[in-house]
C-alpha cells in the first residue's frame, strides 16, 4: 500500500515538472511548482514513517513552509507588479519543449537504471530517475525560456529534484544540511525577486532575452 | 580569539555603515576595518602554521594550513579594496544627499561580502562550506548591479542565475558524496571534510569520479572555469572598481579553496592521476578561451576580466601538474594573481572615473595624465603577464617546470603557447592606453590619495616576492603543499 502511495507521488512530482513546460502562464508555473513541492513533503513524511529516520519529520514540514507555502507566495505577490504575465516568443514551441521533455525524463530513467543496477529497489530506481529528471528538465527551462521569474522556478525545480534525490538516497543526511539549503532557497529566491522587480522599474522588461548588450 | 575578531571586524563595519550618520567617519571605519582584517589574517595564519589548526564553535569552524591560506588572500584584497572604496565612492556617488543614503548602503553589502568570504572557507561542514558559497553571491549580486545602468544589472542577473545554476551542480555532487559514505560510515553522519577524508580509500571509486566532475563543473562555475565561466567578464566589468577586485581577487579564491578540497578527498580515493587530468584539461580550455577572448578585446575591464578566467586556468593547470613544485606554483600563482589583478582593476577604475569610458581605443597617455596610476599599472600589467622580475614569473615557471618534470610535453607546450599569446596581445592593448598622446581637455592629476595607495600597496609584494621569497611565506607554502599532497594535518 506504502510503495503504491509512494510510486503515485513520484509521477505526480513528474508530471508537475512538465507542466512548466506545456503552458505559457507564469501563475500556473507557481502552482505547480507548489504542487510539487506540497508532494514531496508528503513523500518525506511517509519516508520518514517507513524509515524510521526522526529527522525526516522536521525536514518535511519546514520543506512544506518553504518550498510549499513561502517561496509561492513571494513569487506570486511579485507576479501582480509590473512583471510579465506570461512568455512571450518562446524559442521552442510547447509541443517540442514538451517533447525533448519526455526525452530527457526517458535519459533521466535509463542513467538511474545504469547506476544503483537491475536488481536495486525499483521505487529507489523510479525516484532517482525522477530527480535527475528533474534536474535535466530545470536545465532544459533555464535554457530555453527568457522571463525571468521562469528562471527562478527552473532553478527551483533543479534544487527540489536533487532534494528528492536526497531523501531517497541518503536519508539520514543530517539536519544541518537540509536546514542551510532551505535557508539557502529562501534567500536566493529573495534576492532574485528584489532583481526582478529592480529589472521591471529599471529596464521596462523582466525578459531576459533583452538582456544582450553584454558579449565578447 | 584572532579567528573570532577576524568574523567580527567586517560585522561591526557592516553594522557602522547601517546605522552610522556621518560620511567621513564612516570612510575611517571601513579603510581602517580592511586594514584590521589583514591583522588578523596575518596572525591567524602565523598561529596555524605554528600550533596547528584553530577551531571554533566545537569544530564547527576549523581553519587548517590552506584555509589560512585562502583567507590571507581574501584579507589582502579586503584591506586594498576597503582603502581603494572610500577614494572610488565619492567619485561615482557625487555629495548629493541621495548619494550618501546609497553610499552606506554600499559599505555595507562591501562589508557583508567580505565576511562571507573570510567564513565560507572555515567552514568544515562540506554542505554548510557550499551554502557560504551561496551566500557570497547573493550578497555579491547586489554589488555587482549597484550602479544600475542597464548593463549592470544584465551582468547581475546573469551572475545570479548562472552560479546558483553551478552552485546546484556542486549540491548534487556533495548530495552523492554523503551517499557514497553511507556503507563506510553509516546512514548518519557528519559530512565534515575530515571525517570523509579519513573514509575516502573505502569509498565507491566509480561514485567518487562523478562527485569530482559535478564539483569541478559546479564550484569551477565560481572560480570562473570553462566552460561555466560565461558570467565571469560580464560581472567583472560592470561591478565597481572595488568590487572588481573583490570578486577576482578574493572571491575566485574561496570558490577554488573548494575544488582543493574535493581534490584531496578524490585523490586520497582514486588515486591522484585521475583528478590532475581533469584539472589540467578545463584550466588549458580555460587559458584557450580566454586568450581568444583578450586578442579580440575592445573594453579594458573585460580584459583584465578574462584575464583571470585565464589565471584560474593556470591556477587549475599547476595543481593538475601536481608534484612538490607544481602545487607550490599553484598556490604562489593564487596569492599573486590576487595582489596583481586587484592592482589592475582599482587603475582600472581610475582611468574610467578619468577618461569616462572603458573603450582601450579611447584611452591614451595614462603615464602624463596620471603619473603614478600609468606607472604602477604598467608594471603590474607586466607583472601579470608574467615577466621578470614579478612574482608572477616565479609561480608561472614553477607551474611550467612541473609539467616539463613530469614529462608532460604537449601540456606544457599548449600552457607555455597560450601564455605567450596572451603576452604579446595584452601587452599591445596596455602599452597603447599608457603610453601615447592624452585625449583634449581632460583635467590632469590622480583622482585622490585614497584611490592611489592600494596600488602602491599592492605592488609592493608583487615586486618583493620576486626577488626572494622570505622564509616564513616558504614555510607556510610548504606546509600547505604538504597537506595537498596527501597527509592531513593532525
Amino acid at each position: 500500500m506504502a510503495t503504491v502511495l509512494l510510486n503515485l507521488m513520484i509521477v505526480a512530482i513528474l508530471l508537475s515538472a512538465l507542466v512548466i513546460l506545456g503552458t505559457r502562464w507564469l501563475r500556473v508555473y507557481i502552482h505547480a511548482y507548489a504542487f510539487q513541492s506540497l508532494t514531496l513533503s508528503l513523500l518525506t513524511g511517509l519516508l520518514a514513517v517507513q524509515t524510521g529516520h526522526g529527522v525526516l519529520y522536521a525536514v518535511a514540514v519546514l520543506t512544506y513552509l518553504v518550498r510549499g507555502l513561502i517561496v509561492p507566495l513571494i513569487l506570486l505577490r511579485i507576479t501582480k507588479g509590473p512583471v510579465m504575465e506570461q512568455e512571450m516568443n518562446l524559442f521552442l514551441k510547447v509541443p517540442s519543449s514538451l517533447l525533448i521533455g519526455i526525452s530527457l525524463v526517458i535519459c533521466a530513467y535509463l542513467v538511474s537504471l545504469r547506476l544503483l543496477g537491475r536488481q536495486g529497489n525499483p521505487f529507489v530506481i523510479g525516484a532517482v530517475a525522477v530527480a535527475l529528471a528533474l534536474v535535466l528538465i530545470g536545465f532544459f527551462v533555464l535554457s530555453c525560456r527568457s522571463q525571468a521569474v521562469t528562471h527562478v522556478l527552473a532553478l527551483l525545480i533543479v534544487e527540489n529534484g536533487i532534494f528528492l534525490g536526497s531523501v531517497v538516497l541518503a536519508p539520514g543526511m543530517p539536519l544541518i544540511v537540509e536546514l542551510v539549503v532551505l535557508f539557502d532557497i529562501l534567500v536566493t529566491v529573495i534576492a532574485m525577486s528584489v532583481m526582478v522587480q529592480i529589472m521591471a522599474i529599471r529596464l521596462g522588461t523582466t525578459s531576459a532575452a533583452e538582456l544582450q548588450r553584454l558579449t565578447g | 580569539m584572532v579567528l573570532t575578531a577576524l568574523f567580527v571586524i567586517p560585522l561591526v563595519v557592516a553594522i557602522a555603515a547601517v546605522i552610522g550618520r556621518y560620511r567621513r567617519t564612516l570612510e575611517w571605519v571601513v579603510a581602517a576595518g580592511g586594514v584590521g582584517v589583514l591583522v588578523c589574517a596575518i596572525l591567524l595564519l602565523i598561529q596555524v602554521v605554528t600550533a596547528g589548526p584553530v577551531r571554533l564553535l566545537d569544530g564547527f569552524l576549523e581553519v587548517d594550513s590552506l584555509c589560512a591560506f585562502t583567507i590571507l588572500t581574501v584579507a589582502l584584497v579586503s584591506c586594498t579594496a576597503s582603502i581603494y572604496s572610500v577614494g572610488y565612492m565619492r567619485y561615482v556617488l557625487g555629495n548629493s544627499p541621495e548619494s550618501q543614503a546609497r553610499l552606506h548602503r554600499y559599505h555595507a553589502l562591501q562589508a557583508l561580502f567580505i565576511l562571507t568570504m573570510l567564513v565560507s572557507p572555515a567552514l568544515s561542514n562540506l554542505g554548510v562550506y557550499l551554502i557560504g558559497i551561496e551566500l557570497t553571491t547573493i550578497v555579491s549580486t547586489f554589488l555587482v548591479s549597484f550602479e544600475r545602468a542597464h548593463e549592470s544589472l544584465e551582468a547581475g542577473w546573469k551572475y545570479i542565475v548562472i552560479v546558483s545554476a553551478g552552485i546546484s551542480l556542486a549540491l548534487l555532487g556533495t548530495i552523492l558524496l554523503y551517499f557514497a559514505g553511507t556503507p563506510v560510515l553509516g546512514s548518519v553522519y557528519s559530512l565534515d571534510w575530515r571525517t570523509v577524508h579519513a573514509a575516502a580509500p573505502q569509498l565507491d571509486a566509480r561514485m567518487v569520479k562523478v562527485v569530482f566532475i559535478l564539483i569541478l563543473i559546479g564550484y569551477g562555475t565560481k572560480v570562473g572555469l570553462a566552460p561555466m565561466h560565461t558570467w565571469l567578464p560580464d560581472a567583472h566589468s560592470e561591478a565597481p572598481s572595488p568590487v572588481s577586485a573583490l570578486l577576482s581577487g578574493a572571491l575566485l579564491n574561496t570558490a577554488m579553496f573548494g575544488v582543493l578540497r574535493f581534490y584531496t578527498i578524490t585523490a586520497a580515493s582514486v588515486g591522484e592521476a585521475y583528478p590532475q587530468a581533469l584539472l589540467i584539461i578545463v584550466g588549458l580550455l580555460s587559458m584557450a578561451i580566454a586568450s581568444f577572448a583578450i586578442i579580440q578585446q575592445r573594453d579594458e575591464k573585460r580584459l583584465f576580466a578574462y584575464s583571470s578566467v585565464e589565471h584560474m586556468g593556470i591556477i587549475a593547470v599547476g595543481f593538475g601538474f601536481g608534484g612538490t613544485l607544481g602545487v607550490f606554483g599553484g598556490l604562489l600563482h593564487m596569492l599573486n594573481h590576487s595582489l596583481a589583478k586587484s592592482l589592475l582593476f582599482y587603475g582600472a577604475g581610475n582611468v574610467l572615473r578619468k577618461y569616462q569610458t572603458k573603450e582601450i581605443g579611447r584611452i591614451t597617455g595614462i603615464i602624463r595624465v596620471m603619473p603614478v596610476t600609468g606607472i604602477v599599472w604598467m608594471l603590474g600589467g607586466l607583472a601579470i603577464l608574467g615577466a621578470p622580475p614579478f612574482s608572477l614569473f616565479l609561480s608561472e615557471l614553477a607551474i611550467l617546470a612541473a609539467g616539463v618534470g613530469r614529462r608532460l610535453w604537449l601540456p606544457s607546450l599548449i600552457f607555455l603557447g597560450l601564455i605567450l599569446i596572451v603576452f604579446v596581445a595584452f601587452f599591445s592593448y596596455l602599452n597603447t592606453m599608457v603610453f601615447g598622446r592624452p585625449p583634449e581637455r581632460l583635467s590632469w592629476g590622480e583622482l585622490n590619495g585614497w584611490t592611489v595607495a592600494p596600488l602602491v600597496l599592492s605592488f609592493i609584494p608583487i615586486l618583493w616576492l620576486g626577488f626572494y621569497i622570505p622564509h616564513p611565506v616558504q614555510h607556510v607554502l610548504d606546509q600547505v603543499s604538504e597537506l595537498l599532497l596527501g597527509g592531513v594535518s593532525p
